[in-house]
């Protein structure tokens, strides 16, 4: 598989935007798709992080994804957008999206953006950071190809459909709560798979609709949602908004990027931003919240824990860590990289 | 079938009378009534006539105001936040209901805020409201402590239920509608009620260990669904209908059940005109679409049907209203109780065995 290399920051940043660039990507918007990776990595969530770029870029390649969309924002009621991303990079679409829904938001208090036309557009969480930096409480939801059942059904129907929201904090870091859906993500399979681990009871289903630890199976199989009938309940109004709702596809007509390299994903997402201050002023707002976070940071601990953690602060501090050493890229993802470098005359630089 | 059935028109009489007997006006009494009904006939007991002596004592103690008066502090085009001064929680809901569905009307999407209520209730019962209007509606609520932040023993987040609900064409609409622990607190108190164990994995009790016992449950904390993503949701869901909206939140918030105290409790409602997404005609073709998709999914080993959310509450609802509610004699013995407390012993509807034809 080739050894683990540790790139920088920077050189990880400037070799993906090349490589985008060479693929008739604009240098911008390929810096959206490598700055939403990156961000992934840095919080710990490899599954969503530069390990997604060469499946983009061979998209891009095979005509599946528009490297140059002209993506529509209409609106004919004043708080809705409706964005068709052209088959654009889904990072790309969503920032656009979101940039369009928060100037929406400053206005009127609130705003809905349902996407329909995009792609995997990456870790949810990021666009809410993005959002919740500028002040918004900013909600996004997306659907994604089948990978777990309704409550009772032995095949996949529903995305693992994230509920990301990120919520503005003054002179800290946003807090961001991003969960999938499904008892885990669908990543967490392929990476067990791809070093031939089995996976924990209770994950997933076989293709017969019998449960199984091998993760071979499971994803030829089916992921079970969080929580029981719960989730799948989630999953199911997550797959709604932001499939049915928005006029992207849903359900089994959600392509899957790795099993289906041509036709266009229509993946639909639904952000919702609104104005923290529009609703108690922001300096009342910053000061009950920063008492709730409080309270909650002070709660006594169970046996054996050392500190309750707000939802994404633990990303915080590795976030911090690895900006400073850097991001370890698996071996075999290397590998891809130094194809994609040669395919294209780019330098590949480590740390 | 011998099992005695309990009409319940007459007993959404009844409990209209039980309210307008401690002042509520006749309109508000009907509506609490009518949601505490509603819980039963969906077959969620948990938050039917079992909690009608609940809201009486928040009356009668003064924490809950029987004549309702909101005040608008927010009133700004597409949101709104309404101080509930302590009024009834229904009734106030009811309002704020309304009243996002017309700032979705107009602007494609209305939130509004909703400050020093009281406990309404089910969600479902509002949601569903806002969906027969056209609108995907959301609406959530703090609660009372009753589970820890994931790594803590202490309450001091609520089980923060929310619900979703959207029109599905010529279905039952679509509708979930859940709290965050992994079991809603009224299913232990059912359980406490009919002197029956609950699952381990439910609660834990408070010296932290797991329990089956739904008065150490009671006594001690409920799990969050999914773990530490449901104490993320509830998380989410107090910043939003309590910090955001200028109510309680966390510890501030008492539980419907502590009938002695104010509650604080917020809630947050959306609604999203589905006519600026796309037609009307268009949504429920895809709807409906959804719903068979999901429908046909071919079922697990132990498994007969694939149900959507709000399909079973729409499906005993119509087969409650016909043949009658069937309630726990506990519960039976409450409302019997009260009917003697307010003198209305010859409202009180008596179950009856229906003679099979």
């Amino acid at each position: 598989m080739g050894d683990n290399r540790v790139f920088a920051i920077e050189a990880l940043r400037q070799f993906i935007v090349q490589a985008f660039a060479a693929a008739d990507v604009p240098a911008a918007e390929g810096k959206m798709v490598a700055d939403n990776l990156i961000h992934a990595d840095l919080w710990g969530i490899g599954t969503h992080g530069v390990s997604r770029f060469p499946i983009y870029l061979k998209r891009i390649q095979a005509g599946a994804v528009n490297p140059r969309p002209e993506i529509r924002i209409d609106n004919s009621y004043p708080a809705v957008l409706s964005v068709d991303g052209d088959n654009g990079l889904g990072a790309v679409v969503t920032v656009k999206a979101l940039d369009a829904a928060i100037a929406a938001a400053d206005k009127f208090g609130l705003c809905a953006a349902g996407i329909k036309g995009s792609n995997h557009f990456g870790a949810a969480g990021y666009y809410c950071d993005m959002g919740a930096r500028a002040d918004f409480i900013t909600i996004v939801l997306t659907d994604a190809p089948p990978a777990i059942p309704p409550w009772g059904g032995k095949e996949p129907y529903f995305g693992t459909n994230p509920i990301a929201v990120g919520l503005p904090r003054k002179g800290k870091p946003p807090v961001v709560l991003d969960l999938a859906t499904s008892i885990v993500a669908r990543g967490k399979i392929i990476e067990a798979a791809g070093r031939g681990e089995n996976i924990p009871e209770g994950w997933a289903l076989n293709k017969e609709g019998t449960p199984t630890t091998n993760s071979r199976e499971a994803l030829a199989g089916t992921l079970l949602p969080m929580a029981g009938p719960k989730g799948y309940a989630l999953a199911l109004a997550v797959e709604h908004l932001a499939g049915v709702l928005t006029g992207a596809a849903f359900g089994r007509d959600v392509a899957w990027q790795y099993g289906d390299k041509q036709s266009p994903a229509n993946v639909g997402h639904i952000i919702i931003v609104l104005k923290a201050d529009a609703f108690i002023g922001l300096d009342d707002y910053h000061e009950r919240n920063e008492r709730f976070f409080r309270e909650i940071k002070a709660c006594e601990k169970a046996a054996g824990i050392s500190e309750i953690y707000l939802p994404g602060e633990r990303e915080r501090i590795l976030a911090q860590t690895l900006t400073k050493s850097g991001i370890e890229v698996p071996g075999g993802l290397v590998k891809e990289f130094e194809t994609i470098a040669r395919q294209y005359g780019l330098s590949l630089a480590g740390a | 079938m011998t099992t005695a059935r309990i009409d319940p028109h007459k007993l959404i009489d009844f409990a209209t009378a039980v309210y307008t007997g401690a002042g509520v006006p006749a309109d508000d009494a009907a509506l609490i009534a009518d949601t505490l009904v509603q819980a039963d006939l969906w077959g969620h007991q948990s938050h039917g006539v079992l909690r009608l002596g609940w809201y009486l004592d928040r009356l009668r103690n003064g924490v809950m105001k029987p004549v309702t008066r909101h005040e608008f502090v927010v009133d700004a085009g597409a949101i709104a936040v309404i101080d509930g001064h302590d009024g009834v929680g229904h009734v106030l809901t009811r309002q704020a209901t309304h009243d996002a569905v017309r700032r979705a009307k107009a602007h494609g999407i209305g939130a509004v805020g909703l400050r020093n209520s009281n406990h309404f209730g089910t969600c479902m019962y509002y949601t569903l409201m806002g969906a027969r209007e056209g609108c995907v509606t959301m609406l959530m609520s703090n609660g009372g402590p009753a589970m820890a932040p994931w790594g803590g023993r202490k309450k001091i987040i609520g089980t923060n239920p929310w619900s979703i609900a959207a029109p599905a064409g010529c279905y039952a609409p679509f509708v979930m509608d859940m709290a965050n622990t992994g079991v809603a607190r009224g299913k232990i108190y059912l359980a406490r009620q009919k002197r029956q164990p609950i699952p381990l994995g439910w609660a834990i009790n408070s010296a932290g260990e797991p329990t089956i016992d739904p008065q150490e449950a009671i006594d001690g904390i409920i799990l969050p669904m999914a773990e530490h993503k449901g104490y993320a949701i509830a998380a989410a869901i107090d910043l939003l209908s309590g910090v955001l909206t200028g109510s309680g939140f966390l510890s501030a918030v008492h539980s419907p059940y502590k009938t002695a105290e104010k509650s604080n409790c917020g809630h947050f409602l959306l609604a999203i005109n589905i006519e600026a997404f796309q037609p009307l005609a268009q949504f429920t073709d895809r709807m409906e679409r959804f719903v068979r998709e999901i429908k046909s999914v071919p079922p697990a080993k132990g498994f007969d049907e694939i149900f959507y959310p709000g399909e079973m509450e729409a499906h005993n609802d119509a087969g409650n209203r016909r043949e009658g509610l069937a309630l726990p004699d506990d519960t039976l013995a409450d409302l019997r109780r009260i009917a003697g407390e307010t003198g209305l012993e010859e409202k009180l509807p008596e179950p009856k065995v229906k003679s099979e034809s």
